[in-house]
This record gives C-alpha cells, sequence and structure tokens, in this order.
C-alpha cells in the first residue's frame, strides 16, 4: 500500500497525530459555558421536549428535512441524468416581478419553522403543519407561476453528464455562478444545490461543492451512512453503487434548504489481461482470458486474435477465452499475438481494447 | 460514558453531558485546532468555537460514524473558516525549491512522539500550514483543498512542497540540536 514517501509520509503524520493531545486551560469550559444556551431545567423535559429529542435523534434531519422538501419541490432525478427542477429564484426588484408575492414567502417559511422547531408543535399532532406546509407550498407555486420567465432566467445549469467528468474537469458552472458579483435585490434565497465532480474515479473518490457559500452550516449526507458539516463536501466511497446525495444548508435566521441528487459510483471500465499464457493442459495459465481482471464490463461482443504477420488465428463473438488453438482446432505456435477486443461496459457503452500477448509452449 | 450517552445527554441539553464531552475531547482537539493556529490563544479560541458549534450541531453526528471523527471534522471545519476570515494562507513565496523527505526523515519523524510533532507543525508559518495538515494529515486532495481554502489545486501543490521542504529543514536542525 505505502508506495510511495507520500503515502508514508501521511500514514505517519495521520498516526502520530491521533494520538497527539495539549493541556486545556483551567478556565476554558467556564468561558465556554458562559457562551451555551441555557441548560434545558430536568423537570421540562419530562413530556414534551422528551419527545422532541427522541425524534430528533431518530429521525436525525428527517423533521427538518421534511419541511423543506416540500416546499423546494426537491428532484431526485435518474442515475444517469443530474437535473434538479428547482430553479434558483433570485427575485429582481424590476417593477414587473412578483416582489410582493415572494417575499411573504420566506416569512411564512420562518413561520412554518418556529412551528416545526417549537417542541411543542412536534410532540404533539401535525396536520396544523402540514397545513402551513401545503399552504406555503401553493403559494410558492404561485409565485413561479406569476413569474416563471424570471425566474427560469436566472436558473444554474447542473452539469449533467457525470459520466464523462473526470478529475481534469474544469469548474463547474454552479461554483461559477456563486462566484459573480452579489446580485442588488432585496435578499437571495437559501439554495442547497450543489454540484458534483469525480475527483478519483479509481478510488471513488468524490467532490459536492454548494452554491450557496453564505450559509451559516452545511451538512452532508453521502448516503452510505456518512456525514460532513464541511462546506464543501469530500467523500470516498468504499464501495461502488448508487447513493443518494443531500445537502442541507442553514441560513443566519435558522432557515433550512434541502437538495439531493442520486449518482451512481463505479469504477471505470478498464482491462486487465495478464498477457502470458501457456496452453499445456496443467490448469495454470491454460487460456488467455481477458476478462478475468478487468472492471466493469458488462460483456464482450466480439475479438480477434492475429500472429505477427497480421493474419487472423482466432476470432469470436461468443467464447470469450482462448486455449491457443486456431480456427481449424490446430494448436497455434508459441510467439506474439495481438487481439482486438470489443466490448460494452455496465453503462452500456461500448468500449475497445487492445494489445499484445505471449503464447509459451514447454 | 459511551459516545451515544454523551451525545443523548448533549442533545438534551444536560451541562453535565456538555462538560464531560468537552473533558473528554477537548485535548485531542486543541492539538487538532493547534495545527492550524499561529498560537495556542487562537487555538483555545477556535477550540471553544468549535465545541459551541458541536453542542449546537449534536443532531446532526450520525451514529454510524465516530463521535470523535466527526467533532474533529466540526473543529478543522471551524479553524479553516478562522483562517478564511483572516486571510493567512495568502501564498509565501519566500522558500527555496522544494527537498523531499528521504529516509532519514521519516526515521527522525518515526522517533519523535505525537507531540513533538505537533510541535513541529504549530511553528510551521501560516501561509501553508492548513495546506500541509488538509493533505497530509486530513486526508484531501489538492484539488478539495482548493475547493476548500479559495486557492487553486497548483497553489495548493506548491504550498505542499514548501510545507516539506520547511519540515525538512526543521527536522534537521532538531536532529543537530540533539545529536
Amino acid at each position: 500500500m505505502l508506495d510511495n514517501r507520500e503515502d508514508i509520509l501521511r500514514e505517519l503524520l495521520t498516526q502520530k497525530m491521533e494520538q497527539a493531545e495539549l493541556p486545556v486551560s483551567d478556565g476554558l469550559w467556564t468561558a465556554l459555558e458562559a457562551q451555551l444556551p441555557a441548560a434545558m431545567p430536568a423537570a421540562a423535559g419530562g413530556g414534551a421536549a422528551a419527545k422532541w429529542v427522541i425524534a430528533k435523534w431518530v429521525g436525525g434531519l428527517a423533521v427538518a428535512a421534511g419541511l423543506t422538501y416540500s416546499i423546494s419541490q426537491l428532484a431526485v432525478s435518474t442515475p444517469e441524468v443530474v437535473t434538479p427542477e428547482r430553479t434558483k429564484t433570485e427575485f429582481s426588484t424590476s417593477p414587473d416581478s412578483p416582489k410582493q408575492e415572494t417575499q411573504e414567502i420566506p416569512q411564512a417559511l420562518d413561520a412554518a419553522q418556529q412551528k416545526i422547531g417549537s417542541p411543542a408543535d412536534l410532540s404533539s399532532e401535525s396536520p396544523q403543519k402540514e397545513t402551513t406546509i401545503s399552504q406555503l407550498t401553493e403559494s410558492v407555486q404561485s409565485a413561479e407561476q406569476v413569474a416563471p420567465e424570471n425566474l427560469k432566467e436566472s436558473a444554474p445549469q447542473i452539469n449533467s453528464s457525470f459520466i464523462n467528468e473526470s478529475s481534469t474537469s474544469s469548474q463547474s458552472q454552479v461554483a461559477t455562478q456563486s462566484e459573480r458579483e452579489p446580485s442588488t435585490a432585496s435578499f437571495t434565497p437559501l439554495t442547497a444545490l450543489f454540484s458534483h465532480k469525480v475527483v478519483d474515479e479509481n478510488q471513488l473518490r468524490w467532490l459536492f461543492i454548494p452554491q450557496e457559500d453564505n450559509a451559516s452550516d452545511y451538512l452532508w449526507e453521502f448516503g452510505d451512512g456518512s456525514v460532513s458539516a464541511s462546506m464543501a463536501g469530500a467523500h470516498t466511497y468504499s464501495e461502488e453503487g448508487e447513493y443518494t446525495v443531500r445537502l442541507t444548508v442553514t441560513g443566519k435566521t435558522g432557515e433550512q434548504e434541502t437538495q439531493e441528487i442520486q449518482i451512481e459510483v463505479v469504477r471505470p471500465a478498464s482491462f486487465y489481461a495478464a498477457n502470458v499464457f501457456t496452453p499445456n493442459g496443467d490448469s495454470r495459465n491454460d487460456v488467455f482470458d481477458p476478462l478475468i481482471n478487468s472492471i466493469n464490463i458488462e460483456r464482450l461482443s466480439r475479438w480477434i486474435i492475429f500472429d505477427e504477420s497480421g493474419k487472423t488465428v482466432f476470432e469470436s463473438t461468443s467464447q470469450f477465452t482462448w486455449d491457443g488453438q486456431n480456427m481449424n482446432g490446430d494448436a497455434s505456435p508459441a510467439g506474439n499475438y495481438r487481439y482486438v477486443i470489443q466490448a460494452v461496459d455496465r453503462r452500456n457503452n461500448p468500449v475497445e481494447n487492445s494489445g499484445t500477448l505471449r503464447l509459451l509452449r514447454k | 460514558m459511551t459516545d451515544h450517552e454523551l451525545a443523548k445527554g448533549c442533545l438534551e441539553g444536560n451541562r453535565e453531558a456538555q462538560q464531560a464531552l468537552f473533558k473528554q475531547y477537548a485535548r485531542k482537539m486543541l492539538a487538532v485546532c493547534a495545527r492550524y493556529t499561529e498560537s495556542r490563544e487562537e487555538a483555545e479560541d477556535v477550540l471553544q468555537e468549535g465545541f459551541i458549534k458541536v453542542f449546537e450541531k449534536m443532531h446532526q453526528w450520525q451514529a454510524t460514524g465516530s463521535l470523535g471523527g466527526w467533532i474533529r471534522s466540526v473543529m478543522v471545519n471551524m479553524a479553516l473558516t478562522y483562517i478564511r476570515s483572516r486571510k493567512k494562507w495568502k501564498e509565501h513565496t519566500d522558500l527555496d525549491a522544494a527537498e523531499n523527505l528521504d529516509a532519514e526523515d521519516f526515521n527522525a519523524l518515526g522517533q519523535m512522539s505525537a507531540n513533538e510533532i505537533l510541535a513541529l507543525i504549530e511553528k510551521m508559518p501560516p501561509g501553508y500550514k492548513a495546506v500541509f495538515n488538509l493533505f497530509a494529515i486530513e486526508g484531501y486532495g489538492h484539488k478539495e483543498i482548493g475547493e476548500l481554502m479559495g486557492i487553486s489545486e497548483n497553489t495548493s501543490k506548491t504550498q505542499y512542497l514548501k510545507a516539506k521542504a520547511w519540515l525538512k529543514k526543521a527536522i534537521i536542525s532538531i536532529e543537530k540540536s540533539v545529536g
């Protein structure tokens, strides 16, 4: 594993730093405690508060997220294409914009979140909350109906083809958008939209970048149980698979937005074949098998083996190992051969590979 | 108390649980913060802010990951926010070409105690300290560090090289003073 100096240094320092501790000044806890919200009285915790805590504990963010889902009309796309439907609503102050309608939304949203955030409300029945949400959703929709053009103009173009995104891909459009001049509008709503990059396809390392750069908190849920509170979410998956990645951003006044996308984490298709084989019946390396160490190849469709003079020795669309016999069933002589393989990767894309192999006879 | 009990107590706003959590993790986390700041005082500031954030955001910890790991990521994030607010990552251009660490340096590092290495990293110039920590210890790639710190991938790489050159010099000077 530790095949270069960089890895050794990193491993060494990481291990050492795991053990590092520093003495903390005596008064630090007292200073810290003074800044904490007043402790919740134990008596009040008996009923409503206790339920609230349990709900939060068990559900994680489900409570808060449930609200934002319905408001933000969350779009979960197919694994192949990531296109959140929700547009970034950047309200302008131009006379024809629906300023009045839209400004009511955050107020209503605040009110709704105060309701949701209040322990008593959570522990009691929720119909009232649902009413508030549906009203809110309606008002969001009506606002969007009033000004579809305004809204769509500022809609960010989410980069959709993550398959072809390589680690060298340039800054995504979303990230670029967030760098532009701050809008002169009366307010910019919090957005949980984010872009994603494959940092290292082979290591299954992904990076998620929020469009929002002004939230007070970011919470990334990577879909495999891991979370991060960093502004940019970086994650290495331990297994290939489809994951739902969710970002919840919290604004300065406690408002939250959530977005999620589905990603398919796969290693790139690659061929690797031991290119020396010895068809002598000892069941070791008796056939040339181009699939044996290949990754993410769905199936081979056709392959051809040539000898050094360029003559076709073997060709098949069904048999994908070669035992050294030519099309007539005769043993081919020892020597170098060249193969060309056409295959289909897991996403049904054609891939082609060619290489040389050496046939040994003992 | 287990991590779960601690976290549950903190979620309930229980002051004893908060203090117990602080006691359990403060020393380790101060060592994390100190790798990013220029002084112990600053490190304690970050630590304080970090713990306030930890208590505030306790519900975001998912029991599938280690509590220590989560707290640490909050601390690193807080340290980066702190550095960003002070623009301390501005490029240092005052160093010679990078030198690579060799086996001798690794030996020397391996023989040092955790706190000796920590003291060394604490002294590292602020220009590349954060990049060094993020890359060598937190395990981020240069591309991500660029995103996290608002610098280019290349700047992250060069700052890391400078950090290593600085580290090598520091190791050599320690060896001289000892041996």
